[in-house]
């Protein structure tokens, strides 16, 4: 059950779309929006800092759900960017942190799995979620 | 899904309180800080969210929320937090934000916060 988004498509357009497309399966809901999370970490840094720099960026996002299990399969095209390779958050009071960069952490500690390749100019990311794992108090059924 | 804020009540010069619904995404974030650019007075000190209806929060809400502690901060202020879903809290506690935060568990504890500030300003 694979859904295919394009790079033209609106936050809010992309999530609608997850939403009926995967709203009858009865996903854990707070993992269904750390998925939205993630979606709108990687659309807002490929808007900042791919799509300034080339006016032609795509990006495709593919979405395969499995027995629970969300795999979410980033790819466009430009300079290798490997968003694993991420530092760790600071620990300094908030009056002497940076405002920026900390879409990276979130999407990592979100994912219980971020596999990251390039080839032939092709950035590709995959993510997974399992959204079965906290569905003790299910109330869905 | 969009972003609604409702600005409670204004309980003082020194204090604000906003009611947040829906997501706090790249969409709407820029929504939250417009409207605390027209909101915030010169001294106030104190921002208060009731975040019980924030469906899922991203970095550009955070951002938002982070720029705001900082200002607060340096007025010697703070920024209060209430009701906010597990996934959300979720999120402030990667980003390490909780410590720095006024962490309420619902509106009423909010509330009584609120209402203290107010009486001892108008002492």
């Amino acid at each position: 059950m694979a859904l295919s988004i394009q790079s033209s498509e609106t936050v809010a357009s992309i999530l609608q779309k997850i939403r009926d497309h995967y709203g009858a399966l009865c996903l854990d809901n707070d993992r269904v929006n750390e998925c939205y999370t993630i979606i709108d970490e990687f659309h807002s840094n490929i808007r900042a800092h791919v799509a300034t720099k080339n006016d032609h960026c795509q990006w495709s996002l593919e979405i395969v759900c499995h027995d629970g299990i969300m795999q979410l399969e980033f790819e466009y095209a430009g300079p290798g960017f490997d968003p694993t390779r991420v530092g760790p958050v600071s620990d300094q009071p908030v009056e002497s942190r940076p405002i920026g960069g900390l879409g990276l952490n979130i999407m990592a500690q979100l994912s219980d799995d971020m596999n990251y390749c390039y080839q032939d100019g092709v950035n590709k990311l995959t993510i997974t979620l399992d959204t079965t794992s906290s569905r003790e108090d299910d109330t869905c059924h | 899904m969009p972003l609604t804020i409702i600005e409670q009540y204004n309980t003082s010069d020194e204090a604000l309180s906003l009611e947040l619904q829906g997501s706090l995404d790249s969409d709407t974030a820029p929504q939250l800080d417009e409207r605390l650019a027209e909101a915030l007075g010169p001294s106030t000190r104190v921002v208060a969210f009731n975040m019980a209806g924030v469906t899922f929060v991203s970095s550009a809400g955070l951002r938002v929320i982070f720029k705001t502690l900082k200002l607060m901060k340096s007025r010697k202020g703070q920024v209060s937090v209430s009701q906010m879903s597990k996934g959300v809290k979720k999120v402030f506690e990667i980003v390490k934000l909780t410590p720095d935060l006024t962490i309420f568990a619902d509106q009423a504890e909010m509330d009584e916060y609120l209402e203290a500030i107010q009486r001892r300003e108008e002492l």
